[in-house]
């Protein structure tokens, strides 16, 4: 796609970038909301070693970016490097201020609460994370099976999402040939919350997070031929992988199957580029069940329900009260999600890039900007691995952002504030669910 | 000419005074976290990296802006 042309007519991308505008605008009145109950509850504070760690990473891979390719590539990998051994050398603690980060130590507790959740050696498997649970059920029985086991095997899944999370990088990297661009998208990438999840976090939602997807996508989108094809295949299988992984794939599963209609050519070869993200993510993401029934006799089953928030009433789900949208705790607690999981990043990009470079990463950005506005998590503010995860968007604003040197510091600028976000949330145990006990 | 002094050797003042006057040991884990983390970020900016500008003056330069970055935080959690 040339700059500055789009595949779709010019209405229809007005069209489009002013409905997402709308949907930007409930989400900025969100942050507004959280702003001003942050500034009557919360106490700062400070972003722990773990954040220090990858921003301080980042910023020496965007500063290396003024070099020749043959340098970008090596300071890129060696950084790369380090922090696949930091996730492993500098865990997260696994309580803050009194509260646990994570539900996983509390399944981790005793063999009965873990096979609960995990029920691999009874032939059961959760669809909603079906790969993870079966490699849960595996590092678990690896380890011996034991009252330790549970949680060595969430500290392993943790790290080997964390080295797949950098070699898909390494893979953008290596295909986009070390271009200052994708060296600065893979700064970025590192500096983002989400990388925090790779530093031993005890849960699975992290699984559904790929960076990979958008640096290909990009990539079928400006060449033609078989690299199109092979880059969108690619791309397919990984968000496929990611999302057999944990379910919460499937907003980036939705966002690249839009994302791919943007390709160069004719509706029908959009078409075909499109479907074919589709169709490899599908097999990926589903093809495994057939190997667990046939193969592994394993039984899949649904589990799990997911909370939507009310708009305009209280409502109780899961003993815990919902507050509606339209009230200021109910708005605020939404921006604040929002904010966690990157769309200010998106807003940054919306404001500073326009035309067709922009489109391709709305229409990533759509599913999971809708999604956020009605999705109300249950164990908010302590389930990281979705709330992070919950708006793959945040990889194409950062794709955007990564287009100059300016945007890109402004991106970090950004980060290193939801860093701060982040801690101070968990600190201040903002949001933290009111419980509804039997007989109230 | 005050004033430029002032800019530049505020932060290396406010901070040694601050420890000077034994404020690590009474301060609570917050300012502590948030002088470890400028510290380790200001680190990574002065390592020489290539493609930096690694000249004395910009390293300076960077640890001026860190340094007041610290000493805003400090003054915001304490």
């Amino acid at each position: 796609m040339s700059p500055g042309r789009s595949p779709l007519g010019r209405h229809a991308v007005w069209l489009l970038t002013f409905a997402t505008g709308l949907v930007l605008i409930l989400h900025v009145a969100g942050w507004l909301a959280a702003a001003v109950i942050f500034w009557r509850k919360a106490t700062i504070h400070a972003p722990r070693l773990q954040s220090a760690i990858v921003i301080a990473l980042s910023m020496i891979i965007l500063d290396s970016c003024n070099s020749d390719r043959h340098t970008r590539r090596r300071v890129a990998i060696a950084v790369l490097v380090f922090i696949a051994i930091a996730f492993v050398v500098v865990p997260l603690p696994k309580a803050f201020e009194d509260h646990g980060l994570s539900g996983g130590p509390s399944t981790a507790a005793s063999r009965q609460q873990f096979e609960a959740r995990f029920s691999l050696a009874q032939g059961v498997v959760h669809f909603h994370s079906h790969l993870g649970d079966v490699l849960m059920g595996w590092l678990d029985k690896a380890f011996g099976r034991s009252a330790e086991s549970p949680g060595r095997a969430y500290d392993t899944m943790s790290r080997l999402a964390g080295l797949l999370f950098l070699v898909e990088l390494v893979v953008a990297g290596a295909w986009h040939r070390w271009s200052r661009e994708v060296c600065r998208y893979i700064a970025l990438v590192l500096a983002t919350p989400v990388c925090l999840l790779y530093f031993g976090y005890w849960e699975l939602g992290y699984l559904s997070v790929t960076a990979g997807v958008v640096p290909l996508l990009a990539l079928a989108r400006n060449r033609g031929g078989v690299h199109e094809q092979a880059a969108t295949l690619m791309a397919g299988f990984e968000q496929g992988l990611h999302t057999a992984g944990h379910g919460f794939g499937l907003t980036g599963l939705a966002g690249g199957a839009l994302a791919a209609l943007c390709t160069r050519g004719t509706a029908l070869r959009r078409l075909i580029a499109s479907l074919t993200f589709t169709s490899s993510g599908v097999a990926l993401y589903l093809g495994w069940i057939f190997i667990y029934m046939t193969v592994a006799g394993l039984q899949v089953v649904w589990s799990r329900q997911l909370g939507y928030r009310p708009l305009f009433e209280p409502l109780v789900f899961d003993r815990r009260i919902a507050n509606p949208l339209f009230s200021l705790e109910g708005l605020g607690e939404f921006g604040l999600f929002s904010a966690l999981s990157g769309v200010p990043l998106f807003a940054l990009a919306m404001a500073t890039t326009s035309g067709a470079r922009l489109l391709p990463a709305i229409l990533y950005s759509v599913p999971g900007l809708l999604f956020l506005i009605r999705w109300w998590p249950v164990s908010a503010p302590y389930n990281l691995d979705l709330l992070l995860a919950v708006f793959p968007g945040q990889f194409a604003a950062l794709w955007v952002l990564s287009s100059s040197r300016i945007k890109s510091r402004a991106g970090l600028v950004i980060i290193v504030g939801l860093h701060v976000l982040l801690w101070t949330t968990l600190g201040s145990a903002m949001f933290d669910r009111v419980w509804i006990e039997a007989g109230q | 000419m005050l004033l430029g002094a002032l800019v530049s050797g505020g932060p290396v003042l406010v901070l040694a005074t601050w420890f000077a006057a034994g404020q690590w040991r009474y301060a609570g884990p917050e300012p502590r976290a948030w002088l470890m983390f400028i510290g380790v970020v200001a680190l990574a900016s002065i390592i020489p990296v290539p493609g930096r500008v690694s000249t004395w003056r910009a390293r300076r330069s960077r640890l001026l802006w860190w340094g007041w970055a610290a000493v805003a935080g400090l003054v915001v959690m304490t």
